[in-house]
């Protein structure tokens, strides 16, 4: 038993303070990757909408602008009307014409009071197609060389007509306009809900696109050819600072000037 | 006791770490392939501005719309041309069947051809990685094709043949994983015929 002995006061005291060196480090870090693993998700979240606006921002304004593949007002729609512009609620409104299907013209005057729109089912698009390709409740642009442009919702389609939810707001169209299945969006961000929002313009319907956006700001340059949209994503966690996202685009429809 | 206490908290900070590492690395993989969507895209619209470019200088669509000697092929190809319809892949792995990317484009416009629309025959008319049509620039290692055809209301029923001015072309890229991305575009020729008369009306992002 002599031979025994325990740890000296000594001994003791290292060891404690080597074990209490140990716990404080590991509680620091265990302390600070509980922090990062609580937001990370949250700058997860917010890196993935600034991926979505950016994509469906980038997607619209690509078709910006895009206007008849043929007839007598082929070609970009920035030759009638800016096609990108700051709406009256600060949104960002984009005008395009969908596909090279569908495109006419009309042939008896369009006018406010009227929704019946007679088009030329065999003239600039194809005899055999009495309607063209316009479907109904889709939506189609009305435009013509004097600058007026407008958005309609069609109900229905004739063998030589389309009928449409309602008249022209702001024009009356000559035979020869241009009719054409399209698109009016515009996106805004709601303060209230603070979400970027989308309205379609033929109908006024609008669907929540993103959620816990702070802002957006847009600024259209260049003449037109170019825009700014800077968008400002908020968190729910106060330790997650805001995103801004900045998208400075050139549409491939607005470039070039006829 | 120590020792416990030591695993414990060993096993704590490393389910913290992987988790974070997880995170990360999804955060990674997703903004890689949303810069590849985004740069496929870009680097498909510049194809056909280049494709632009040499159809410029073509005398007429006519000649453009031909068959060459492989019937997949223009008979006046631009300057970025590859000779092979099956070219090694600039990323690495097997080769790339433009042969089939021409059947499946062929395949799309016969199906979606309505009653009154005239006939489209798609030709490559440019292809090639992305590298060569932009040298002494770090491009990424795309592969670029841009297919030509007449437009579907030009009905005078001969696929080889304008009679409008008007020609439909299609610009792709190619990257691994089979990720591609196409833009569609319209092209006016002034019936002048004046080298440089030749115009976008519109482009769009192609599905």
């Amino acid at each position: 038993m002599s031979g025994r002995r325990g740890f000296s006061t000594i001994e003791m005291l290292v060891a404690m303070a080597i074990t209490t060196t140990c716990a404080g480090v590991m509680l620091s870090l265990v302390t600070a990757g509980h922090a990062i693993a609580r937001t990370q998700p949250a700058r997860s979240d917010q890196q993935q909408r600034a991926r979505i606006a950016m994509e469906t921002l980038g997607t619209e304004l690509a078709r910006a602008g895009a206007g008849l593949d043929r007839g007598a007002q082929a070609g970009p729609l920035a030759q009638y009307f800016a096609p990108v512009v700051v709406s009256a609620d600060n949104g960002l409104t984009v005008w395009y014409v969908a596909a090279a299907r569908a495109q006419a013209a009309l042939t008896a005057p369009f006018v406010p009071g009227s929704t019946d729109a007679a088009i030329d089912a065999g003239g600039t698009c194809p005899a055999a197609d009495p309607p063209c390709g316009f479907e109904p409740a889709s939506s189609a642009l009305v435009f013509d060389t004097t600058g007026c442009h407008d958005v309609v919702r069609i109900d229905a389609v004739m063998p030589a007509s389309i009928v449409t939810r309602a008249a022209p707001r702001t024009c009356s169209y000559a035979a020869g306009a241009a009719v054409a299945a399209g698109e009016v969006r515009t996106y805004r961000v709601d303060p209230a809900t603070r979400q970027l929002i989308r309205r379609d313009e033929a109908t006024g319907g609008s669907v929540p696109v993103l959620d816990q956006v702070g802002g957006m700001s847009i600024a259209v340059l260049d003449g037109g050819r170019r825009v700014r949209v800077s968008l400002r994503f908020v968190s729910t966690l106060l330790e997650v600072p805001e995103l801004v996202l900045a998208l400075d685009v050139a549409p491939p429809n607005l470039r070039e000037r006829w | 006791m120590a020792v416990l206490a030591a695993a414990i908290a060993a096993a704590l900070l490393s389910g913290l770490a992987l988790a974070i590492a997880l995170l990360g690395a999804g955060e990674g993989m997703l903004a890689s392939h949303e810069r590849m969507s985004r740069s496929l895209r870009q680097a498909a619209e510049g194809a056909v501005q280049l494709a632009l470019a040499d159809l410029r200088s073509a005398p007429s669509w006519d000649v453009v719309l031909a068959a060459g000697g492989v019937a997949e092929v223009s008979a006046a190809p631009g300057r970025l041309f590859d000779g092979s319809l099956l070219p090694p892949a600039p990323w690495g792995g097997g080769a790339l069947d433009l042969r089939a990317a021409t059947v499946r484009l062929q395949a799309a416009a016969d199906a979606g051809r309505g009653p009154g629309d005239g006939p489209q025959v798609w030709r490559l008319f440019i292809a090639g990685p992305l590298a060569r049509a932009v040298p002494g620039v770090a491009a990424p290692p795309w592969y670029v094709g841009v297919w030509v055809a007449d437009d579907r209301a030009d009905s005078d029923g001969d696929g080889g043949h304008d009679t409008n001015g008007i020609v439909a072309v299609r610009g792709m890229a190619f990257g691994p994983f089979d990720a591609l991305a196409a833009v569609d575009a319209s092209l006016w020729r002034d019936p002048a015929g004046s080298s440089g008369a030749v115009r976008i009306l519109t482009i769009r992002p192609g599905s």
